[in-house]
């Protein structure tokens, strides 16, 4: 058979980039929002704290309204909350103009946004892949850019496991804490480099890293096996600076990684200058921990 | 006498709608388009393809004597020969001489809405005496155009024959010709820019056929959801019509002898969709062999053809794609992410055995699979992205007709198969998987008979039972549907479900459906009944070991089709349809976590309006109105918590309504194209909604300009389509998801805004190569957007949706290939 021609063609499609890179902090922005505990029961007392950032620096206290969602949002949203909680009819309010503020988780969190529901008729809520549920809280911060949900894991009865396996789960789980996120530390070209005086378009990689044992073991219900497996969280982090260019705008680890740190190269401005670094490390559980850098550019 | 006859015939085409006999003047007359429901149309003369020459009787050699022999030739629908008879004698010699080698004539057989037909035709062996040598018999051509159609060739010097002056065509029984239906031959579709030489892309092409999004094969007809519309292959439902992309087709073009769009209002013998039909009808095998190999950017394929004694034939055909290791080498990580090209691959395998004089018996094996692997790293664990997908199936069908005459006959195909989908999905930690595998059987047997001279019955039985296990886990946004509210590119919910169930779904469908000529006036009512019998194997989720308890329900629905044609003068006629239609649930639906096992039919009213008027001998304008309503949709519950089990529900409704024209140009002097556009607005909404919304396909101005001019050995195509863009839902703010560190958008109303207008200009041009006296090489250049305009395929946002922007579409895609036939 003859040999025909094949010419490949030109094949492009074009997907650009819109708006500045999430690690750069152009305007006011809640970059995280802790919850101590990270994990908790219905009643127990939680206590919220933020990393608000601005292109100047971080707000030391800044001035938020603190509200739990009281609207759980449709079966099949992809957000993380129904859009009335962006509303007040949707809220308990628990605070405002405070920086940080405390509350007792709602007692009817676990029938709201978990599995618990007020008749056997109804169809339980579905966890998460680390198998937990949320109470939402919403920030206001005046100024910001969005409102900003945080969220604190609520212990829950479990739903569809057999009664063997609940008990398994229960005797076994071990409620989620807050990682810790030790001191950022930097190298310029292998070598150590103070983070107070960065050579002006020098390439600094960054490192965050957390105790060993932070990235948690825990156990959790395989929903397709109906089996109680072990599991280990995965950690990432978030970068931002009002200045320079991260490489990624996230790093981390995943499950099967067991490394308690991750790297991520920062260039810095050209012209030298003050720029502000932060770091907001996330468990896969919803834990967090922050951290913020004033750099000096020279 | 003959005229006197054609008229006769004619006349009896149109009152049996199905069967053809007339004269070949008589035919041509008929329409190629829909519209015509009454009318049977000859697509294809008998061509003479291996001609025998004669023994000259030596006495009159020597005596130098020279004759003519009129004969009847009757071939069956393979292209055999089956009866000789000397019409008009010149000597027992000559006549012995002339019918000996008539006998062992091949023809390409005859056609009758390009199926193969047998046909009866007066031929005058000419006996003359010649000093050369005798030339070889002529080589098999492409088949030549339906109108006006030639006279079989006539037989080569030196003993060249006249042409036939009649011809007698018997046509095996078929579907009726529905009232909305447009009919694209594998020859034409095939030269149409865009399609790649695929015939089955034609029907992007067609009219009620809304652009499907890019990397999609997705068919969206009349305002109706992809999966409402059924795919059949000689009556046999296939799964997809297109390998994954939108590519390619899922059945060898080769093989394909033409396609018919029903974009609804089809008639009793259908059913199980509420969308619209399209019906692939494979290729008559006829005599000798044959040979094709193509091969272009996408993909290379070969289909053979032979004869494997005096009453049988097989054909096989193989495609592999091989367009992602062109673009894997050569592009950038954005080709991938929004264009996933599979690696993909069909095949096909029919045969055909002559039982009888106008009996076939048609063993029919088709194969297709696609298979993708991708994998997105990133630093961020929560964005690195695994996805493995495989899809397939697989079609065993066995296809007997009987043609009887004046258009009675039977047909009867079994089937059985296999459908399997795996989609496997990893976004950072949360998995989403679904499997699906499914058994597929049935029946589909009709039998037409003339109960009095005006009044054409045909009766059948349509039986499909599909037998799926299925597994999924991952969130419930997680494949999408129709309806949902979501920006592109959005991760599902981080919620996570899992399900593992089985259902059996087994609908049989008696039907009848009869055509009536009243005067100018054809009445074709119809009716039939489904019964559905859906078993699910869990009613509630699974909780711990508790054992499952399954369902088993019977539902019914009868469905009444009917259509009406009036034949104002030759040239204009008006027809109307009107048809109830139902549709079981999707298997995947019927899971007790992520829908609802307790699901019922949906169900759809078509009704259609419409003219049809033949402007010359082959240009013909069309003119149709549908409405289509749509009731007990199903859609996901818009509850926090709905009932256990009832995460989908039945309280969908739907509305499409417009208007579609058609302006067809038949072959004519090597020209054929189209300009067909459709108005049109579709809508849903959940029982009891104050408003309608846009259906998410919903494009309110389809138009599609396509032609292609011969000229020579070249033939050069031009196709420009525009399109109105989908609706979507515009964001109108975002909060900040502190948790997952992302910006969920806020969204306004649904529905309200829309991608930029769709605008395309293609162009191909072919060139043949004639290589000795049997075989042709084909080269084409199919150039897509030659004027590289920036289409808008979908609206994007930054990542804190406050900037929107869109993905632009493939600047020029040029393809370049060849096709080898022997």
């Amino acid at each position: 058979m003859k040999r025909l021609l094949v010419l490949a063609a030109a094949v492009a499609a074009c997907r650009p980039e819109l708006g500045d890179r999430e690690s750069l902090v152009t305007t006011t922005r809640v970059l995280a929002v802790k919850s101590e505990p990270a994990e908790a029961r219905p009643g127990e007392v939680a206590r919220y704290e933020l990393l608000v950032a601005t292109p100047e620096g971080p707000i030391a206290s800044p001035a938020a309204g603190f509200a739990f969602c009281a609207t759980p949002k449709r079966l099949t949203d992809n957000g993380a909350v129904s859009s009335a909680c962006l509303g007040d009819s949707g809220v308990r309010p628990i605070a405002s103009g405070a920086p940080v503020a405390s509350a007792a988780i709602p007692a009817d969190a676990c029938f709201l946004f978990g599995p618990e529901v007020s008749s056997a008729d109804l169809r339980p809520r579905d966890p998460d892949a680390t198998g937990g549920f949320y109470q939402p809280v919403r920030v206001l911060v005046a100024g910001a850019d969005a409102p900003a949900f945080g969220a604190t894991r609520v212990r829950c009865a479990v739903a569809s496991a057999g009664a063997e396996v609940a008990a398994e789960l229960a005797r076994s789980y071990v409620a989620n804490r807050n990682p810790t996120l030790l001191p950022l530390t930097a190298t310029i070209a292998g070598a150590p480099a103070a983070l107070e005086a960065v050579p002006a378009g020098a390439l600094v990689l960054l490192r965050a890293a957390w105790p060993e044992g932070d990235a948690e073991a825990y156990v959790a219900l395989d929903v397709a096996s109906q089996r109680v497996l072990p599991r280990r969280e995965s950690m990432r982090v978030s970068w931002f600076s009002t200045g320079g260019a991260f490489e990624e705008d996230r790093t981390g680890r995943a499950e099967e990684e067991g490394e308690s740190f991750t790297d991520n190269g920062w260039t810095a401005p050209s012209s030298p200058g003050e720029v502000h670094l932060h770091a907001v490390l996330r468990d896969s559980r919803g834990g967090v921990a922050f951290a913020s850098v004033r750099l000096t550019v020279r | 006498m003959r005229r006197e006859l054609a008229r006769h015939l004619a006349l009896a085409v149109a009152l049996v709608a199905s069967t053809l006999t007339a004269t070949a003047r008589a035919q041509q007359s008929g329409s190629d388009v829909g519209g015509q429901p009454a009318r049977r149309k000859l697509t294809k003369m008998p061509r003479l393809v291996r001609f025998v020459e004669a023994a000259y009787p030596e006495a009159r050699r020597a005596a130098k004597e020279q004759a003519s022999v009129l004969l009847q030739i009757e071939i069956a629908a393979t292209g055999a020969v089956t009866t000789v008879t000397v019409l008009a004698g010149a000597g027992p010699d000559w006549d012995a001489a002339a019918a000996a080698a008539a006998r062992a004539f091949v023809f390409e057989p005859a056609e009758v809405d390009d199926r193969p037909a047998p046909a009866k035709i007066t031929y005058r062996y000419d006996f003359v005496l010649r000093e050369e040598p005798p030339a070889p018999a002529p080589a098999p051509a492409p088949a030549p155009a339906p109108a006006p159609a030639p006279a079989p060739a006539p037989a080569p010097a030196p003993v060249p024959a006249a042409p036939a002056d009649e011809v007698l065509v018997r046509a095996a029984p078929r579907a009726p010709r529905e009232t909305a239906e447009t009919r694209i031959r594998s020859e034409q579709a095939r030269l149409v820019p865009g399609t790649q030489g695929d015939v089955l892309k034609v029907v992007q092409n067609l009219p009620g056929v809304s652009r499907p999004p890019l990397a999609s094969g997705q068919i969206v007809v009349w305002g109706a959801a992809p999966k409402d519309t059924r795919v059949l292959v000689d009556g046999v439902e296939i799964p997809a019509l297109y390998h994954g992309s939108g590519l390619r087709g899922t059945v060898g073009s080769d093989l394909v002898s033409a396609i018919d769009l029903v974009p609804g209002a089809f008639s009793a013998e259908y059913g199980r969709g509420l969308g619209g039909l399209v019906r692939v009808t494979t290729r008559p095998l006829a005599r000798g062999t044959r040979l094709v190999a193509s091969a272009d950017t996408l993909d290379g394929s070969v289909f053979a053809a032979t004869e494997l004694g005096p009453r049988a034939r097989a054909a096989a055909g193989f495609r592999y794609g091989w367009l992602d290791r062109v673009v894997g080498g050569a592009s950038t990580r954005d080709v991938s992410d929004l264009f996933p090209i599979p690696r993909y691959a069909d095949a096909q395998l029919k045969a055909a055995v002559d039982l009888r004089p106008g009996e076939t018996l048609e063993p029919v094996v088709l194969v297709s699979s696609d298979d993708l692997d991708r994998v997105v790293p990133s630093a961020d664990p929560a964005k690195r992205r695994v996805e493995a997908s495989s899809s397939g199936f697989y079609r065993v069908y066995l296809r007997y007709a009987r043609a009887l005459s004046e258009g009675e006959g039977a047909s009867v195909v079994p089937f059985f198969g296999q459908d399997r989908s795996r989609l496997s999905q990893r976004f950072g930690g949360s998995p989403s998987r679904l499997d699906v595998d499914a058994d597929r059987y049935g029946l589909r047997a009709s039998l037409r008979t003339r109960l009095v001279a005006p009044v054409v019955l045909a009766t059948g039985l349509d039986a499909l039972g599909t037998s799926s296990r299925l597994s999924r886990e991952g969130s419930l946004t997680l494949p999408p549907r129709e309806g949902d509210v979501a920006v592109f590119g959005q991760p599902p919910g981080d919620e996570l479900a899992a399900d593992t169930w089985k259902v059996h779904v087994l609908d049989v469908a008696p039907f009848v459906h009869a055509d009536v000529q009243l005067g100018p006036v054809t009445l074709s009512p119809g009716l039939r009944a489904d019964a559905f019998l859906l078993e699910t194997s869990r009613r509630t989720p699974r909780v711990g070991e508790t054992p499952a308890i399954g369902s088993s329900r019977l539902e019914t629905a009868l469905a009444p089709r009917a259509s009406a044609r009036v034949d104002v003068t030759p040239r204009l006629a008006f027809t109307a349809a009107y048809g109830t239609y139902h549709q079981a649930p999707e298997p995947e639906d019927l899971s007790a976590v992520f829908g609802t096992p307790e699901l019922a039919l949906s169900r759809a009213t078509h009704v259609t309006l419409g003219e049809s008027l033949r402007v010359t001998r082959t240009t013909s304008l069309e003119v149709t109105g549908f409405r289509k309503t749509m009731k007990d949709l199903v859609v996901r519950s818009r509850l926090p918590n709905p009932l256990l089990a009832r995460a989908l529900i039945q309280n969908g409704e739907g509305r499409s309504q417009g208007v579609q024209f058609l302006l067809r140009q038949e072959l004519w002097r090597g020209f054929f194209g189209w300009v067909s556009y459709a108005i049109s607005r579709s809508e849903r909404r959940y029982e009891g909604d104050e408003a309608y919304r846009p259906f998410d396909y919903d494009q309110p101005h389809v138009l599609s300009v396509v032609g292609s001019q011969e000229i020579g050995r070249f033939t050069f195509g031009a196709r420009f389509r525009a399109s109105s863009g989908n609706p979507r839902t515009p964001v109108i703010g975002s909060a900040y998801d502190a948790r997952s560190d992302r910006y969920d958008p806020v969204f306004g109303a649904q529905n309200t805004t829309r991608i930029p207008a769709f605008w395309q200009l293609d162009l191909r041009v072919e060139r043949a190569f004639p290589i000795g006296d049997s075989a042709r090489l084909l080269v084409y250049a199919d150039v897509q957007n030659v004027t590289a305009h920036d289409n808008a395929e979908e609206i994007i946002y930054s990542p804190s949706f406050r900037e929107r922007g869109t993905i632009r579409g493939l600047p020029t895609l040029a393809i370049v290939g060849g096709r080898l036939e022997l």
